[in-house]
């Protein structure tokens, strides 16, 4: 494949059927047979008077009448991209091509639209059969239409001018230059210096001098490892900014973890990287921080950035044999997986599309610096970038599966891949998982029978209640829980069986004294309502004053009194007490209910039984001894025992837990590989033309790849993004370094390198730097070095009123940009102050979450995971819940691709400073670590400064600060709000 | 990337401003005098000079309306329950629907009649069920749209269509639309606040900035349909609730620092507009408070919200709260009953308690914008992401419906008494002078004075709108 090495034109001949312009139609190429010069092909016979007659008389009224509300000037946007006001209006047409192809009605998109074929057009009522035969007369005869065209070039879509098109400098190859003579030669160090030094000498201006070594040391570290040099640090530099030690500090620094995760974080900005979906459905990414961590170790071990990109969009398919690679290589396409997805959408195939628009517009701006996001609806309007070429990349991502099922009802899911392990732990994984689903599952049933159990206690409010799991059965008794409500674990029923032959015992009160009885069961209409209710009382037969309707004394018997139950009759008190009266109970035999099916005539139930000591309900607590509350207790502590004994089983097996079969976000080739077809106006609904998959033509001039059928071109793309020839991608990094060490790229809209983006400031330099990256192995680190080795980043941001008044945004580098500090490097410094900073890695952050990143804690606003010292890059990014420190100081948005962030200087910047409840823990923390480690306030203000300054204090600011702690009455309190001025101060937001 | 919108950048304001607030602050140095100055007068049109991004700007054309208030009845009431009175449908409960039912939906083919009645109200005769006798009592003020249909058949989508006109990528919000177009009119205060905004669907994103300067993304207040404490997160010191316990000296020696820094940097953009920010933080925190005391309204006010009335207060409070802001110079408020109204099941039981619980305050606000003249120039809009079905779900429930449904207008120059558009005969579909969504976004931004094709933002390569490539204005809705 060759880039632009071949100087002639783009050959549509080429691509096959990927000729011209889709967008317009091939309608248009098919009748008229050439693929240019269209307007003239038409105009070259002049319509004849009758025809202008039949027009004016029978067309143009109904176009004015009907149609021009919607495709008129006056629409401003017409629908559908169609005007109709003018010829040239439907003869370029709309987003579904030209209206009318002139003496052609059949195949004239205005004809199917009028007739209600396939659009219904005018929409609020069909013209009439006589007015579409003169529209079909009209067409057919040649569609003459005189009116005006001089609007046409600007409603044309244009057909793209190849050769014209590729001399816009950012898709020239870069250029290989001299370096510029300078006239102060001495001030350079590097060939960069030059390209800057000569800019700045033909504009007449004049670099600024060197930055103070703590101003440069504070800015490198920073820049370098988003975190401050330490004030032994800061001692050792000042004591001698030598030559040899700001190398030997810049290469500490560069091989420090710190700059790994530092420069790890600008590129998961330009990754939207998050731990969770976001969106309407905020599913958990459980794996996204492997992604994470890929790239932090991409940054340690300085990975070839081409290797990077190669990775980030087709590690799937390269062959490796290495377990390490092959599980890095499919981490890296969570690359294409991060993006925020609209899960719930229910129309998939809408969905599927957007999935591959956010791959596709990912990879332009990532990468290539190209907006390609605007091709899905209609050509770029400004970059030569036609609706085919985006449907050629949407052929490749479309046969590359992200979605994968559903979490639950029309909510999709994404696909994971499992990572490549050894066989023994694979297998011991899967062992051990089985064994654990069956201990976890006994464990639960041991812990629902205890917690039922527990719940059937005779409490004092309830008196004595004793569940049927206490009592004693005889007979055939078939225990459930079908119906609700019910006492206990559930209750028994007899079967409608072996009348006769079964009862229930259970235990009466074995104190005397009188209670109300009640009896629990379910009703229903197959239950029995002849149920015998026995109560053995342990008294004479006199002291009943039982309901004579209900219960017939035994005079045979002391203490018997025998009832009949109706179970198929609700029972009165909730939730399933019915009431059996009150009754005497003595001492002279124990106590007893007995229910049995003698007789019956249903199903007889069997659930709980309640005494309530009657006229004092204190009494209804139990004694201990009670037979009842003893028996409870036993069946209380046996649910314990076995309760605990299944915990302690499922514990000893999670002791020895194997490593858990790592799974990653990761696409694989779809099972269905192939093109797509255009969606016009970018519905999917709205199918157009099939596309054959491919590249950007404005990429390259050679011969497009063949992509084989049977493969995604995935990674035919990922070889043509890092093509050595390729103009952008070398490009597009180098500027996005340059603009996190210089505060601006070259370019200054990093992630647009297209018309409407920024020109580069010093092209030269730009080309010098990409040709060089390249060559040197595509190395991050070492450009970085290069970069901050330069005499230009050692400029000092001073400011000069000349210079400002001829180029006040420093275009041309005449001093060093004052920066914010990123939202990250804030809290980090902040916590490093504390004593308290974390810098371990967090490992699966987000283990603890459900599907839904919300399904953990009671709120949303409880997943309170910033509150951990950890370095911020380490912290979970969830979508909709992003730490609210870092987002006041403008982290990235991971709804967007963000390759520059904002840097906003909004009021709410100030209140979180001030008043934030994190900040000022940490200010107390750092006053407590001041007043702990010196004695007196001098050395107490210095290390604050060096803290948080990362500078010595002057003498006046010393002065003001030192008196504002003296007019506060607690020195504790005054030095805490002295740090927290400090960190609010601009001071510390900016680097000079 | 550079806002078309915004004129000049920021170091141009301050040196062409006579009264650039760099200039003060510079000035209040030399003076010695205190970040504190003179407590400006809380209220609307405090024209103090604010941060450039929300400076007051024209509208393109004269507005009729200067400020939006957006009830967002999150969750999607039923339009046949409430305003769109379907005697079709009252007459063939329980028989089954013919018509044309869209794919990926739960609900039944059969029709479910409204358990409420309508009646007519006000001059005009508006049809308004006996869910909302409140709201039916300001009939005339209420300009009811029955033929609004937006995309997306499940929350996610829709939401994101009524909140920011995308259902499916990230847009900014109206609110940050709004505040883009306008700026505010008291820079004491934010341009645009959300109350007790839900934290599903996409949460911050519908009351989001996305890609517009982030200063004009919604300042939050309270979450997922409860007021909480009221109060602006970090205004004040950790446990403060009043103004009083600001630290005066601190913050005079923060700002010293800061301008000592801006002496030695001798003159820089980023500095001054950090102290300038600052200056513009402390006045916040004295206005804010303030404003934000519902207490102080007389009992009289609060009880046309249905204060202090259990089923009311909640959503009482946040109206009252709502036109405390319009009143005080806020663009765009949006009011979040929480994702409530999502009636699949026990229809009868969750719109009446929603309907309780929202009609007398939304009532209480019309009437109290009225009294103080604020509701000639204050734009009410109610409504949720969409309507629900004509036809059942379950036996008692209503499924999600984009293609027909109701919302409300009341206020800023709005039709009042009127209802435009029509639906079929069982309120499924939008039939008759329909209403994108779009449209009505459209409409918004016309009657603030706005031209919704030209208020654009360059980004990524393009300019966007809120309306994307589409949307008309309905003219029919304007008085």
């Amino acid at each position: 494949m060759r880039f632009f090495n071949t100087p002639i034109g783009f050959q549509h001949a080429g691509f096959g059927p990927r000729c011209g312009m889709v967008w317009l139609g091939c309608w248009l190429l098919a009748f008229q047979g050439v693929a240019t010069g269209t307007l003239e092909a038409t105009e070259t016979v002049p319509p004849t008077a009758e025809q202008i007659d039949f027009f004016e008389s029978k067309i143009r009224p109904v176009l004015v009448a009907r149609c021009l509300g919607c495709h008129g000037e006056e629409a401003g946007q017409p629908d559908g991209g169609l005007m109709l006001d003018r010829a040239a209006g439907w003869r370029i047409g709309g987003d579904s091509g030209p209206a009318i192809v002139p003496g052609d009605s059949a195949t004239s998109l205005v004809m199917s639209a009028i007739r209600y074929e396939a659009l219904e057009m005018p929409p609020d009522g069909k013209l009439p059969d006589e007015v579409i035969a003169d529209f079909e007369k009209w067409i057919a005869d040649g569609a003459a239409d005189p009116r005006d065209d001089a609007m046409a070039e600007g409603l044309r879509h244009g057909e793209i001018d190849w050769d014209q098109a590729r001399q816009f400098w950012a898709f020239l190859p870069p250029r290989v230059t001299s370096p510029p003579a300078v006239r102060d030669a001495s001030w350079t160090r590097d060939v960069i210096d030059a390209y800057v030094l000569a800019r700045l000498e033909a504009e007449g201006l004049t670099p600024a001098p060197d930055a103070e070594p703590l101003v440069r040391l504070r800015r490198l570290a920073f820049d370098l490892t988003g975190l401050p040099p330490s004030p032994q640090l800061i001692e050792a530099f000042r004591d001698e900014p030598s030559e040899a030690n700001w190398a030997r500090l810049v290469d500490t620094l560069l091989h420090s973890p710190a700059y790994a995760e530092h420069w790890a974080r600008h590129w998961l900005d330009v990754a939207r990287y998050a731990d969770s979906n976001g969106s309407d459905f905020n599913a958990t990414f459980h794996d996204a921080w492997r992604y994470r961590d890929l790239v932090i170790r991409g940054f340690a071990e300085d990975k070839p950035f081409d290797r990077f990109v190669v990775q980030q969009i087709a590690g799937d398919l390269l062959a490796t044999e290495d377990p390490v690679e092959v599980a890095d290589n499919l981490v890296a396409t969570g690359f294409l997986m991060l993006g925020t997805k609209m899960l719930s959408e229910r129309d998939k195939a809408k969905l599927e599309m957007d999935v591959v628009d956010d791959m596709i517009d990912t990879v332009g701006r990532a990468f290539l610096g190209l907006t390609l996001g605007c091709a899905r609806c209609h050509d770029h309007k400004f970059d030569p970038i036609p609706t085919e070429d985006y449907y050629a990349l949407a052929g490749i991502f479309r046969s590359t599966q992200v979605l994968d099922g559903e979490s639950q009802k029309y909510v999709s899911t994404w696909h994971k891949r499992p990572l490549p392990v050894a066989e023994v732990q694979s297998r011991a994984f899967v062992a051990y998982q089985a064994e654990a689903d069956r201990l976890n599952a006994e464990l639960t049933a041991a812990k629902k029978r205890l917690e039922a159990v527990e719940k059937a206690m005779p409490s004092s409010a309830a008196g004595l209640v004793i569940d049927d799991s206490q009592a004693v059965f005889q007979g055939e008794w078939q225990r459930t829980t079908y119906t609700k409500p019910y006492h206990g674990e559930g209750y028994a029923h007899d079967n409608n069986r072996d009348q006769g032959q079964s009862q229930v015992t259970f235990p009466g009160p074995s104190t005397p004294g009188r209670y109300e009885v009640r009896i629990a069961y379910t009703p229903g209409a197959n239950r029995a309502s002849n149920v015998p209710v026995t109560l053995t009382l342990g008294t004479h037969p006199n002291d009943s004053k039982t309901p004579a309707s209900a219960a017939t004394a035994d005079p045979q018997d002391v203490g018997i009194r025998r009832l009949v139950l109706n179970q198929q009759l609700a029972p009165a008190i909730a939730p399933y007490w019915h009431s059996l009266g009150e009754f005497e109970y003595g001492a002279v035999a124990p106590a007893s209910l007995v229910i049995r099916n003698d007789g019956t005539d249903g199903y007889v139930l069997a659930d709980a039984v309640q005494y309530l000591r009657v006229g004092d309900a204190q009494a209804n607590e139990l004694a201990e001894d009670d037979p009842a509350v003893v028996a409870w207790k036993a069946t209380v502590e046996q649910a314990k025992r076995a309760h605990q004994q299944a915990q302690a089983a499922y514990d000893a097996l999670r002791a020895g837990k194997p490593e858990p079969l790592p799974m990653a976000m990761a696409v694989r080739e779809a099972a269905k590989v192939g093109n797509t077809f255009v969606c016009i106006r970018g519905e999917v609904d709205n199918p157009g033309p099939e596309v054959p998959r491919g590249f950007l033509r404005i990429g390259s001039s050679g011969e497009p790849v063949e992509i084989p059928p049977d493969q995604s071109g995935r990674l035919q793309l990922a070889h043509w993004v890092t093509d050595p020839d390729n103009p952008l991608t070398a490009r597009v990094i180098v500027n996005r370094v340059w603009m996190h060490l210089f505060g601006e790229g070259l370019v200054r809209t990093v992630d647009n390198f297209g018309v409407q983006g920024d020109r580069p400031s010093h092209p030269e330099l730009l080309d010098h730097l990409a040709i060089e990256f390249v060559r040197d192995g595509w190395s991050i680190r070492r450009l970085v070095r290069r970069l901050v080795m330069t005499r230009t980043y050692r400029q000092s941001s001073r400011y000069d009123t000349d210079a400002f008044e001829r180029d006040p945004d420093n275009r041309w580098l005449w001093r060093a940009s004052r920066r914010r500090l990123p939202a990250e490097a804030m809290r980090d410094t902040l916590l490093v102050a504390t004593g308290r900073f974390d810098p371990t890695a967090s490992v699966a952050p987000m283990a603890a979450f459900g599907v839904l990143v919300s399904q953990n804690v009671a709120a949303p606003t409880e997943v309170k995971v910033e509150l951990t010292p950890r370095r911020s890059i380490y912290l979970p990014v969830i979508r909709g819940e992003l730490p609210s420190l870092l987002v006041t100081f403008d982290f990235a948005d991971p709804d967007l691709i963000v390759g520059r962030r904002e840097s906003t200087n909004v009021p709410a910047q100030g209140l979180a400073m001030l008043n934030n409840v994190q900040v000022s823990g940490w200010c107390q923390e750092i006053a407590a670590r001041l007043l702990s480690e010196h004695a007196d306030d001098e050395s107490r203000l210095r290390l604050a400064y060096h803290l948080l300054l990362q500078a010595d204090p002057p003498d006046d600011q010393r002065r003001w600060i030192l008196d504002f702690i003296a007019s506060n009455p607690d020195p504790a309190a005054g030095w805490a709000k002295a740090v927290q001025t400090l960190a609010a101060s601009t001071a510390f937001r900016f680097l000079d | 990337m550079t806002a078309r919108w915004t004129g000049s950048p920021r170091r141009q304001f301050l040196s062409q401003s006579a009264c650039g607030f760099g200039m003060l602050a510079l000035a209040d140095l030399l003076a010695g005098e205190s970040a504190y100055g003179e407590t400006p007068a809380v209220g609307r049109g405090s024209q103090s000079v604010g941060s450039g991004d929300l400076a007051p700007k024209p509208p393109h054309f004269p507005a009729r309306a200067k400020r939006v208030i957006f009830l967002f009845m999150h969750g999607g009431p039923s339009q046949v329950d409430t305003f769109d009175y379907k005697p079709e449908l009252q007459k063939r409960d329980g028989e089954s629907y013919s018509g044309q039912m869209p794919s990926q939906i739960d609900a039944k083919p059969v029709l479910l009649a409204s358990p409420w009645k309508f009646s007519q109200h006000g001059q005009n005769g508006l049809w308004v069920s006996d869910l909302l006798p409140h709201m039916a009592g300001v009939a005339d003020e209420l300009c009811v749209v029955r033929s609004v249909y937006s995309r997306g058949q499940s929350h996610g989508q829709a939401v994101g269509m009524v909140n920011t006109g995308s259902d499916n990528l990230v847009r900014p919000s109206v609110g940050a639309w709004v505040s883009y177009g306008l700026g505010t009119e008291n820079s004491d205060l934010p341009s645009y606040v959300a109350i007790s905004p839900a934290s599903s669907h996409g949460g911050p994103r519908n009351y989001g900035a996305a890609f517009l300067p982030a200063i004009h993304q919604a300042t939050v207040v309270g979450a997922n349909g409860k007021l909480g404490t009221g109060r602006i997160a970090d205004l004040l010191p950790p446990g403060g609730t009043d103004p009083s316990g600001v630290d005066r000296g601190q913050l005079d020696l923060l700002q010293r620092l800061n301008r000592e820094h801006l002496r030695i940097s001798e003159r820089d953009a980023q500095i001054e507009g950090a102290i300038e920010a600052y200056e513009l933080a402390f006045r916040m925190q004295r206005t804010a408070p303030d404003v934000m005391r519902i207490e102080d309204e007389p009992e009289s006010v609060r009880q046309m919200y249905g204060i202090g009335e259990k089923e009311t207060d909640n959503f009482g409070r946040q109206c009252l709260l709502a036109r405390r802001l319009a009143e005080a110079g806020v663009r765009f408020i949006q009011v979040s009953s929480g994702n409530v109204w999502d009636q699949h099941g026990k229809l009868r039981e969750g719109h009446a308690k929603n309907s309780l619980a929202t009609d007398k305050p939304i009532a209480g606000l019309i009437l109290d914008l009225k009294q103080r003249g604020l509701l000639e120039d204050t734009l009410i809009v109610w409504g949720g992401e969409f309507g629900r079905t004509p036809v059942v779900q379950g036996s008692d429930g209503r499924d999600h419906n984009p293609h027909g449904f109701t919302m409300v207008l009341a206020g800023g120059g709005t039709r009042g008494g009127y209802a435009h558009g029509e639906t079929d005969e069982f309120g499924y579909y939008a039939v008759n002078d329909r209403v994108h969504m779009h449209d009505l976004h459209a409409t918004i931004l016309h009657l603030l004075g706005l031209d919704h094709k030209r208020l654009t933002y360059h980004y990524a390569g393009r300019d966007f709108r809120l309306t994307d490539v589409y949307g008309d204005v309905v003219s029919g809705l304007i008085s």
